[in-house]
């Protein structure tokens, strides 16, 4: 009897993957299709597909790039959610004199609701899905945007697209087996949302005298994506110290991080002359997190000394 | 470092191992049914979480057979794999008992009701 050939999408696996499991993994891609039909068969397809990507990326959940990659889901997702509230606010008020115009595209932002909500409710898979249409939303808004607004309103946009799509990615090329659905997950998640979302909604919708000439002002408001960059270091120090603290090789990469910190003030010290520029924050913060993550890393292991676990 | 909780595939994953070894879409059947229908294991899904579970020794390939002409591995719990899923099930059960007994509903049964 001959050996049925291996399912296509096998094909997508690296070798020595692919010699060990395409047949198990076609075997139960027929099985499935067989019994729940040709919708479940393709959406099957699909997973092995991404699991395929993982694997040649060294994103799948046994390697460290994958666990690194599930463990930045709870800080990222609440950061794109809390942005794109805050445009999808911004957006609804009047343009005051200094705004100048401004280009907005809620096809991009919209989705992260979602994305937040699920993942909050510890519902990963919907959370994913809402990500897949983060990321068309993202991709649809470029054109559009162009298109309503012109090469400025692209201008403008651009950065923030491209953003909010690399987050939009991140959740879907992150390791399904390792969903950020546990209770600690979810809670901060929650707690950096709140953390980031009401100082840079309220900063956003804070109208301020910006000296617009010699001896005259104008109403303004702040733009989000400065106050983005300037509060987001603040809010993520404390819960990137503790998933470091907890990490496998948490000091070495506490150390990476305090390294990094450093270099980037010894040969770029632009970083902090840059006008309005947060790039010595960032820096700042950084080591800051190094730090806070081996303080976290010491009371732990005191701890477990202590009780013996 | 203090043990983390598993995540729901694995501990739905090592629970569905817990009676008896099983082959992938057998895997995928029974993580259908214990968890009621709620989580449905994708291939990918299934085969990433295999993967990290063989090499961090909680899983073991039990068996590896043709059917239909296709290799076919029956996976099976380590007997590190029983003593994590042990622990998890006692971690578990130790919250739902204090939930019950905080909340003045006795303990809770396996079906769900309480006693």
């Amino acid at each position: 009897m001959s050996t049925p050939a291996p399912h296509w999408t096998t094909r997508a696996y690296p070798t020595a993957y692919r010699r060990e499991y395409a047949d198990e993994v076609s075997d139960l891609l027929s099985q499935v299709t067989a019994d729940r039909g040709r919708l479940a068969g393709v959406l099957e397809q699909a997973a092995v597909l991404g699991h395929a990507l993982r694997l040649r990326t060294g994103m799948d959940s046994a390697r460290p790039g994958g666990r690194f990659l599930a463990g930045l889901l709870p800080l990222a997702v609440p950061v794109a959610a809390s942005l794109c509230l805050t445009l999808l606010v911004v957006q609804q008020l009047p343009s005051l004199p200094w705004d100048g115009e401004r280009a907005y595209t809620p096809l991009a932002y919209v989705p992260w609701l979602a994305v937040l909500g699920c993942a909050l409710a510890g519902r990963w898979t919907a959370a994913r899905i809402a990500a897949g249409a983060a990321l068309l939303g993202a991709a649809a808004s470029l054109p559009l945007v162009r298109w309503t607004d012109g090469a400025e309103g692209l201008a403008q946009n651009q950065a923030t697209l491209a953003g909010l799509a690399l987050a939009a990615l991140l959740v879907l090329a992150a390791p399904p087996d390792l969903p950020p659905a546990s209770g600690g997950a979810r809670r901060t998640m929650a707690l950096v949302a709140l953390a980031l979302g009401v100082p840079l909604l309220a900063g956003s919708v804070t109208v301020f005298q910006a000296v617009s000439g010699p001896f005259s002002t104008a109403d303004a408001r702040p733009d989000p994506l400065r106050l983005l960059f300037f509060f987001t270091p603040l809010v993520l120090a404390v819960p990137a110290a503790l998933a470091v603290a907890r990490a496998r090789f948490g000091p070495a990469l506490a150390a990476l991080l305090i390294a990094g910190s450093v270099l980037a003030f010894v040969p770029v010290g632009w970083v902090q002359q840059m006008p309005y520029g947060t790039g010595g924050l960032w820096a700042r913060m950084t080591g800051v997190t190094g730090v806070l993550a081996l303080v976290v890393y010491a009371v732990l292991r005191t701890r477990e000394r202590r009780t013996g676990w | 470092m203090t043990e983390q909780p598993l995540r729901e595939p694995t501990l739905l994953l090592l629970t569905a191992l817990a009676d008896a070894p099983r082959h992938g879409y057998a895997l995928i059947k029974e993580v259908d049914t214990i968890s009621r229908g709620r989580v449905r294991l994708r291939a990918g899904t299934l085969y990433g979480a295999l993967d990290r579970l063989l090499k961090q020794g909680l899983v073991r390939i039990e068996r590896e057979e043709i059917v239909d002409s296709r290799m076919r591995r029956t996976y099976a719990l380590t007997d590190a794999g029983s003593t994590l899923l042990a622990a998890e099930a006692e971690r578990l059960r130790a919250t739902a008992d204090e939930a019950a007994r905080r909340l003045g509903v006795g303990p809770i049964r396996p079906d769900g009701a309480t006693a």
